[in-house]
């Protein structure tokens, strides 16, 4: 029995691309990519075009797989083990890391996470390069809460594919979550190199830099930030923190000492920074700016954002 | 098609000649002998021999069963066959025209045992032959040389010649005396006249004319020999009238003698017997009477036309057959036993006369069947010429000898299978079908024959498969569709005897024939290929007499008469001196147009049809005709045709060549229409280019003049002129003399020439340089010597002496070839061609020996010309022979070839071209005294249909260029077949082992 709207052609493709990831261009308007995963939807499709449609090999077993994290999404641990048994009929436990993986996920479906662990943990002993399960093996472990191991996990992972974003990503939000914001603010680092186009890895970056004090280079990243996104919210909300903080820095620290008249020369307390500081007017021109353009964002809401409007005014006003 | 080519690489296809095994593969040889003048159908015991002697001046046994020859000889065309008989010792033919040969031939094996010559006369060629005791033979040659020879050796016993002023015609021995009978020119009729002659001595006893002997002509006498008298009979001018030899005045009435009323001597049928049976015709009867007075049998029913008697003596008795036609399908033969005077019965054969035309002669074989009655075979010679055998009831088998005679024959192309003829019927929408019919109809018809093809394809692989493995000649059945390689068309042969036979050119096979009484037919002309959807269509020119000329179209593929009704299918006209085809098409049926020209300086055309008038008017500004009465004639004429106020075309004269009176027009080369020519010029080594002098204009013409009268004159001089004249202006661009050169002899004609592109080849017997004339107006004419000396003299000035013909007697071929400049690189400066602006070419000439005697000289043709043209020569001993054009190169350096010659390379000059025995395209077969040679394109590049015919038929295949589009004879299909299957194969099984391999390593 077809499910409903079940289309040989259609649902293939619909699979594929959700396993590569990507949506064929021809086939595939602009509107509806990337595709939504339905773990419902691949589970009956996948399971009927098992049953019904004729594959190759490769896609076959490609689909099986995918039916089977579906069932395991979707809580059918039954159906799931059906799969998995089908696929180890064909690729034995010890020889594949692959199917050891897919034991892994089907253990965590099933509540039993220190057991997928060991399963994960002899599965890379096998192949220590293999990404999935170095990755499934941190998700895991993060999400027990063992945030220690996953940080020691992710750590020997970066260093071996170091060019993987989304690992630098988890690493800074592992770091983030431990208070290790100097090493987080690594990890971002190497975000910038990675993805330098991206103002999100900007801005989080800034953030970081405000958090540890460093206002004249959180400046700077809040400027770079937008720069790449035109009124980013949070952007100017921390060009504007940062800006005022700056200022309030540089006002504090005049009557100290060192009575020079606001010159750039001027280093901030951070000691080891041998960044530039940021001119006096300039750091007023933007405090300004982005006060201006938060007010202009939320005027340009009109009614609905009247009261959000009223509330920044409000925040802005008590700023000065 | 690329299956083809790649193969083409990788075979090496090096061969010339044949293969043993090839032999009768690809060609096939008619073995024929000529209309039998003499025949002799002999038994002795259980074995029956045809022995014949033809119109064609050939002797052959012929086995009865299978009607090929055990033996023939044959003699030179002018070696006239006149009287044969069969001996005890064996064959004894008189022959010749200026030289009598008598000759005694064994009978078995036919081998020559004797040959005596004598003198002959040629306004008297009459001769008659008989044996007496002994085994001796004496001749009556020319009427009035009488002969006795001995039967042994063929020594003159005696001779005398007869002083009288009667024409003898026959020799007739009884016992010690000769009797020579023949015809006394009295006032109004010729009278019987008789010589009575020793036997021993050679003496005449008396000459003398019976009272009553005045004869219509002397083929109404008759002898009749019995034991003891020989009895003559005549039809008198009014009455049939007997005597007894020796007995001066002894006539009798033969109404009075046999008691029946108006009688007339139908033939005296003379078997080895002592009792030559008499058909008397009565008045509404035929009676077989005998000596002296009994009338054995009476044929009851009366059949008074188209009576044929035969008789045959063997089992101790002798049988009459009478034929009469039966309806047109059916012969009816009646056998009576004339020494028991017993009917046997009447017998009804199956015979078409539509096809030969009626019985003329037949001969009877009597046999004993294994159950005791009588068997018979009749021999028939039919109207057209041809000969048949008959037995019980059937045709046993038949000899097209009508083709001995053959004197134009057409290739005709074989439609396409129907697929080609459907696509272009799909195509060929006429504008008013195009508004009727829908679009639906319309794709209907694209789907059908999309159907159809797809039907056709499994035949289509079997086919080729089958011609792929070599079996292509096992199937014996006709198809009259065109094969894959075109080499499957018709050929029909007209002949002058009104026989007109289709054979198919693939085996040899007869399509259709036909006959068509008293006509001689001249010409056959191709008016409607196959390539459209109609039949293919041809028309034949025949003359029925002097003065009418009658052209028949016909389907080529049936026979039948074209268009079907019957209609139009004949025309008649007044004698017609040259029938020409134009490239102009009736609109309806899309025949060719056919210009002709009548003997009253009028042009018709066929058909007639107002249409046809209108497109021809349109194309008379252009059309431009020459008219010469051919080999013999002195003058060679140029016409336009104008339309007479009454409507009718005329020829108008434009210009004429007269030579002068003792120069003859002896050879015409006549560019083929179909030719094609590929390149425009000639690559040299450096190079550069000569461009090819091609005006499709130019007509080769070559001329002899001789003075004496033969060859062993003292006063005799020869030359051969070779022309090339514009047959549009009439202007003489070249002109070449060849001294010394002509015919063998007067009787042998040995000028022949073919011309092509930009090229001819003519070839001449070289007389010696004692027969060229001595006055030579050397300050105009540039000859083929002149050439070769100042081309010695470029090279070695020392060898510069006088002008000499070879003083070599021998055929020589002469080879011209064209161009437009003697510079390369220089082209005529204009666009288009005309005949009225044109330069004249640059000539350049080469001789050649040739060892062999010529007798007819043809060309090859293929599809495109880009194949090496080969001169196809019939030669008089008896073959086909090859010369490849490549040979025949005016352009052959003569001594060292130079780098640039090299380059190119042309062969350097030989004096004579050698004779080489793997370019006889008739291998071991006899084909003897070619006449004509025919060429056809095939579909295939390097592959030339030729037939050749005289006396024989012979058809091959000829691939002057070897067969480069053709993979060899001995090509491994298997191992290419067997490879691509092993690839496919390897290809699969990788194919699943890379798949499995890329599976596991997804999975590792």
């Amino acid at each position: 029995m077809a499910p409903p709207n079940f289309n040989v052609t259609n649902a293939r493709q619909k699979l594929a691309t959700l396993r590569t990831g990507t949506a064929d261009p021809v086939s595939v308007g602009a509107e509806d990519l990337p595709p939504h995963y339905d773990p419902a939807e691949v589970l009956s499709h996948g399971s009927h075009l098992l049953k019904t449609a004729s594959f190759g090999d490769i896609e076959r077993f490609a689909v099986l797989e995918q039916v089977f994290v579906a069932a395991l999404d979707t809580g059918n641990i039954d159906i799931a083990k059906t799969h998995l048994a089908t696929i180890e009929k064909r690729f034995p436990f010890k020889s594949s890391v692959r199917v050891q993986r897919l034991y892994g996920l089907l253990k965590e479906a099933e509540g039993d996470f220190d057991k997928a662990i060991e399963i994960y943990q002899t599965a890379l002993e096998q192949d220590e390069i293999n990404v999935l399960t170095h990755k499934r093996l941190v998700a895991v472990l993060s999400s027990q809460g063992k945030r220690t191991e996953a940080i020691e996990r992710l750590v020997t992972y970066v260093d071996a594919f170091m060019q993987d974003v989304e690992a630098w990503a988890e690493l800074a939000s592992l770091y983030i979550g431990e208070s290790m914001y100097q090493q987080a603010a690594f990890c971002f680092e190497e975000l910038l190199l990675l993805r330098p186009q991206n103002h999100l890895y900007h801005i989080r970056y800034a953030d970081l830099l405000y958090t540890l004090g460093k206002l004249d280079l959180a400046v700077k990243y809040y400027c770079s930030g937008l720069e790449l996104c035109k009124d980013n919210l949070r952007a100017l909300y921390g060009l504007r923190l940062a800006s005022s903080a700056l200022l309030d820095q540089r006002s504090k620290q005049r009557p100290s000492g060192k009575g020079s008249k606001g010159t750039s020369s001027v280093v901030s307390d951070n000691k080891n920074q041998d960044v530039e500081p940021v001119e006096e007017g300039t750091l007023v021109a933007l405090q300004k700016l982005s006060g201006d353009r938060l007010s202009a964002l939320y005027e340009k809401q009109g009614k609905e954002g009247a009261t959000l409007a009223l509330v920044a005014k409000g925040w802005l006003q008590c700023q000065e | 098609m690329l299956l083809l080519l790649l193969a083409c690489l990788l075979c090496t296809p090096v061969f010339s000649a044949i293969h043993v095994d090839q032999a009768g593969a690809t060609d096939w040889h008619k073995e024929l002998v000529g209309t039998p003048s003499h025949v002799f159908y002999t038994r002795t015991g259980q074995r029956s021999q045809l022995f014949v002697g033809t119109e064609r001046n050939v002797l052959a046994l012929i086995s009865p069963k299978t009607g090929n020859s055990v033996w023939r000889q044959v003699l030179e065309p002018s070696d006239d066959l006149l009287s044969v008989r069969l001996g005890s010792h064996g064959l004894v033919s008189i022959s010749g025209r200026r030289l009598i040969h008598t000759r005694l031939w064994d009978a078995q094996t036919g081998f020559l045992v004797w040959d005596q010559s004598s003198d002959g006369n040629v306004s008297k060629p009459a001769a008659d032959l008989t044996f007496t005791g002994g085994g001796d033979v004496v001749t009556l040659i020319n009427g009035e040389t009488v002969t006795r020879l001995s039967g042994e050796e063929g020594s003159i016993l005696w001779s005398s010649k007869l002083e009288t002023s009667a024409t003898y015609r026959c020799i007739y021995a009884h016992g010690r005396v000769l009797y020579l009978i023949g015809t006394k020119q009295s006032r109004d009729y010729p009278e019987v006249s008789i010589i009575q002659m020793d036997a021993i001595t050679g003496r005449i006893i008396e000459e003398y004319q019976p009272p009553n002997g005045a004869v219509r002509a002397s083929e109404d006498i008759f002898v009749a020999g019995d034991v003891e008298h020989v009895y003559l009979y005549w039809n008198g001018v009014a009455r049939a009238y007997r005597h007894i030899l020796g007995r001066q005045a002894d006539v009798e009435e033969v109404e009075e003698v046999f008691g029946i009323e108006s009688a007339e001597i139908v033939t005296v049928l003379q078997p080895e017997t002592m009792h030559p049976d008499i058909i008397i015709r009565a008045k509404d009867k035929y009676l077989i009477a005998r000596n002296p007075h009994t009338v054995v049998h009476t044929f009851q029913r009366a059949h008074l036309e188209g009576n044929i008697f035969a008789t045959a003596h063997s089992l101790g008795k002798t049988h009459v057959l009478r034929l009469t036609r039966g309806s047109g399908k059916e012969l009816r033969a009646e056998l009576v036993d004339s020494t028991s005077a017993k009917a046997i019965g009447t017998y009804s054969i199956p015979f078409i006369e539509r096809m030969s035309g009626p019985v003329q002669k037949a001969f009877l074989d009597v046999f004993p069947k294994k159950d005791g009655s009588i068997g018979f075979r009749i021999f028939i010679i039919t109207a057209d010429g041809s000969t048949k055998l008959l037995k019980d009831g059937a045709i046993v088998w038949t000899k097209e000898e009508a083709l001995t005679k053959a004197s134009a024959a057409v290739y005709v192309d074989l439609p396409e299978k129907s697929l080609l003829s459907q696509v272009h019927d799909e195509l060929n929408e006429q504008p008013e079908e195009t508004a009727s019919i829908t679009s639906i109809e319309r794709y209907m018809r694209r789907v059908r024959s999309h159907y159809n093809k797809v039907k056709a394809l499994p035949e289509r692989i079997v086919a080729m498969s089958k011609y792929l493995f070599g079996s292509s000649n096992t199937h014996d059945d006709m198809d009259l569709r065109a094969d894959m390689l075109g080499v499957r068309k018709v050929i029909v042969f007209a002949s002058k005897t009104g026989k007109v036979v289709a054979y198919d050119t693939e085996r040899g096979r007869t399509v259709w024939e036909r006959y068509f009484g008293g006509i001689s037919f001249w010409q056959v002309e191709n008016i409607r290929t196959s390539v459209v959807k109609y039949p293919p269509v041809i028309t034949l020119v025949g003359n029925r007499d002097e003065s009418t000329s009658l052209l028949y179209r016909l389907n080529a593929l049936t026979g039948d008469d074209y268009p079907g009704d019957g209609s139009n299918a004949t025309s008649e006209f007044g004698l017609i001196r040259k029938v020409m085809r134009l490239p102009l098409e009736e609109p309806e049926d899309r025949t060719h147009l056919l210009a002709l020209v009548g003997q009253d300086s009028q042009v018709y055309l066929h058909p007639d049809s107002p249409v046809a008038r209108g497109a021809f008017e349109t194309f008379l500004p252009t059309f431009h005709l020459y008219l010469t009465e051919g080999v013999g004639s002195s003058e060679l004429g140029g016409f336009k045709v104008a339309q007479s106020p009454d409507g009718n075309y005329k020829l108008i004269s434009t210009w004429k060549v007269e030579f002068p009176d003792d120069e003859k027009i002896a050879a015409l080369g006549e560019v083929s229409k179909h030719e094609h020519v590929a390149s425009l010029g000639r690559v040299l080594g450096n190079r550069s280019v000569l461009y090819k002098y091609l005006n499709p204009n130019l007509l080769a013409l070559a001329t002899i003049a001789t003075t004496g009268t033969g060859p062993f004159d003292a006063q005799f001089t020869s030359v051969v002129l070779l022309y090339l004249i514009d047959t549009v202006t009439g202007s003489i661009h070249y002109r070449a003399e060849f001294k010394g050169a002509g015919h063998v002899l007067p009787d042998i004609p040995s000028i022949h020439l073919v011309q092509s592109e930009n090229w001819a080849v003519v070839s001449y017997w070289n007389h010696g340089p004692e027969a060229a004339p001595s006055q030579i107006d050397q300050s105009t004419i540039e000859t083929e010597q002149d050439l070769k000396k100042k081309r010695k003299k470029k090279r070695k000035p020392a060898a510069a002496t006088s002008f000499a013909v070879p003083d070599a007697k021998g055929f020589e071929m002469a080879t011209l070839e064209f161009y437009e400049s003697a510079k390369p690189d220089s082209r005529l400066e204009s666009n288009t061609f005309s005949s009225f602006q044109s330069k004249r070419p640059h000539v350049i000439a080469q001789s050649y020996a040739f060892p062999k005697r010529i007798n007819a000289m043809a060309l090859t043709a293929t599809g495109a010309g880009i194949t090496t043209k080969e001169v196809l020569l019939g030669l008089a001993e008896g073959h086909l022979y090859g010369v490849n054009k490549r040979l025949l190169d005016p352009r052959r350096p003569v001594g060292a070839p130079t780098a640039d010659e090299k380059e190119e390379g042309v062969l350097p000059y030989r004096a004579t071209l050698d004779f080489n025995p793997k370019e006889v395209a008739s291998y071991h077969l006899y084909v003897p005294r070619i006449e004509h040679v025919l060429s056809s394109a095939t579909k295939l590049e390097s592959t030339s249909l030729t037939i050749a015919w005289g006396l024989d038929i012979f058809c091959a295949r000829r691939s002057p260029s070897k067969a480069f589009d053709v993979l060899s004879e001995g090509f491994n299909y298997g191992a290419l077949l067997t490879t691509i299957a092993a690839l496919i194969l390897g290809i699969w099984v990788a194919k699943g082992m890379a798949q499995r391999k890329k599976l596991n390593d997804l999975w590792k």
